[in-house]
């Protein structure tokens, strides 16, 4: 997976003791909840476990006994983390464990996951490697590396999964609108990244909730991609570009900017009297990426930037009886909840949304709630989408 | 009209991607577009979805040279029902 080595290339925690026994380094997971903070000891131990020791003859035991993953999407960043030791490392890697499952609004089980399949013995690197990189389609799953290098593959992805929804008794515009988002965060991960993609994404039709015993379906996605260009790097490039290209402009010269420009440059002079230790230019732009027609571009053709992925989430939401959604990018986490994902008609245009991340919807004027940002120790050099729903499995006459 | 029929590859029924887009605008409509006429642009009819990436780097150079109004006043997107209903949806 093209990108993967920027995964560690990072800044760790420097204070760790490591625990050697001859050939063995032992790296204990404490806490059975398995989140953010976890990750993040964890990938500093085995960064300094490669610094230190890194030798064929070295194994390194992730220790655990059951393990509740806070999502699905982490516990694919550990996946990740095992597959670039195998492709990049002389070590060798056993993990020890007696279960492992995603327990978040549900619990799912993981036994038939890659690192599950793989625990309580050295890892085959070669078969690991195999693994992770192989396309898997079956009735509940899509797994997918979509390589950045031949343009056709977004639309085999689309091909795919509408072929994959069309057994599942899901609305008919949900269905639609997913598959669209899906695709197109996989085309913005290739194109304005340049790196591959990693797709996951599992559907559980037998879930039922506990409250009336009615039958669910679940959704859970991930989507990935490591890279040195986050989330909000491209809107954030053109906005640097247009400063620069105003300061040389002769003023006497009539030039009409591009309008998401200029309400990108209006939003920052109001945001930016907000910013602090939390809310900082970085969370400025990651939400700036989800106003319509905001570009990250090189270049700029009018009228033909994104319509705005929020939209499209809130429908979603909307959708949905339950659901944990977010976007994950260097430190920043935003979470999409649909108390915040109001939105405000874009002034001056026949169409279109502005999303403001707060409860007024307003994001020209306004700062987003702080209860949408989140922070991660983990620094995430790319992009991940964790999506899951909860919907009402349907019978084919309410669809 | 101007006719301009488009081919893809048999195995795909949904189109998605700006790079995908700019390419088929490339190499199967630029040669044989006529600026300042109605030209019917015709999806075989396999093509079931599109996103709207594709739709972005497909009008991209109709854009740049006409803008937004005249270029809807000098394309007809011809294709399955469901395909050209996506694709003017999202431009």
């Amino acid at each position: 997976m093209n990108g993967i080595n920027h995964l560690f290339d990072i800044e760790t925690k420097s204070d760790i003791a490591l625990k050697k026994d001859k050939n063995k380094i032992i790296i204990k997971i404490r806490s059975s909840n398995f989140g953010g903070d976890t990750f993040y000891n964890v990938v500093s131990k085995l960064y300094k476990t490669i610094k230190e020791h890194n030798l064929e003859k070295n194994i390194v035991i992730l220790k655990t006994d059951e393990i509740f993953f806070q999502d699905k999407t982490v516990y694919i960043l550990l996946e990740s983390v095992i597959y670039y030791i195998c492709k990049n490392c002389k070590v060798n890697i056993k993990i020890l464990n007696k279960s492992m499952q995603v327990k978040n609004i549900y619990l799912a089980n993981l036994n038939s996951s890659l690192l599950a399949s793989y625990a309580n013995e050295i890892i085959d690197k070669n078969k690991y490697i195999t693994d992770f990189e192989k396309t898997l389609i079956s009735k509940e799953k899509y797994r997918k590396i979509v390589s950045c290098g031949d343009k056709k593959n977004p639309s085999i992805v689309l091909t795919d999964l509408t072929n994959f929804f069309k057994i599942y008794k899901i609305n008919e515009e949900f269905k639609e609108e997913l598959v669209d988002m899906l695709v197109e965060l996989i085309g913005n991960a290739n194109e304005h990244s340049k790196s591959d993609c990693l797709i996951d994404l599992t559907i559980d039709n037998k879930v039922i909730n506990k409250v009336d015993s009615h039958r669910c379906i679940a959704l859970d996605i991930s989507i990935l991609n490591f890279s040195k260009t986050l989330l909000g790097d491209g809107i954030k490039e053109n906005f640097i570009k247009s400063n620069k290209f105003f300061l040389n402009l002769n003023p006497k010269t009539t030039y009409k900017e591009n309008k998401f420009i200029q309400d990108l440059k209006y939003a920052y002079k109001n945001h930016s009297a907000k910013f602090d230790e939390k809310y900082t230019e970085e969370v400025f732009f990651n939400i700036s990426t989800f106003q319509w027609r905001f570009s990250g571009r090189d270049e700029i053709v009018r009228e033909n930037g994104g319509t705005g992925l929020t939209k499209v989430i809130e429908v979603l939401l909307n959708l949905s009886e339950a659901y944990k959604c977010y976007v994950y990018s260097g430190n920043k986490i935003i979470y999409f909840d649909k108390d915040f994902l109001k939105t405000i008609k874009v002034p001056e245009r026949d169409k279109g949304f502005y999303v403001g991340f707060n409860e007024s919807g307003d994001y020209l004027n306004h700062a987003p709630s702080k209860d949408i940002i989140g922070e991660t120790p983990f620094h995430l050099n790319g992009t991940c989408y964790n999506f899951k729903f909860i919907l009402p499995n349907k019978t084919r006459s309410e669809i | 009209m101007n006719e301009i029929y488009l081919e893809f590859d048999k195995t795909l029924s949904a189109i998605a991607g700006y790079e995908f887009g700019e390419e088929i605008f490339k190499t199967q409509v630029m040669g044989k577009y006529k600026y300042g006429e109605k030209n019917a642009i015709i999806f075989p009819v396999q093509i079931e979805y599109v996103a709207i990436s594709f739709v972005q780097g497909f009008l991209k150079e109709l854009l740049k040279k006409n803008g937004l109004s005249k270029t809807l006043s000098e394309i007809d997107i011809k294709g399955n029902e469901n395909f050209v209903r996506k694709f003017y949806k999202v431009i």
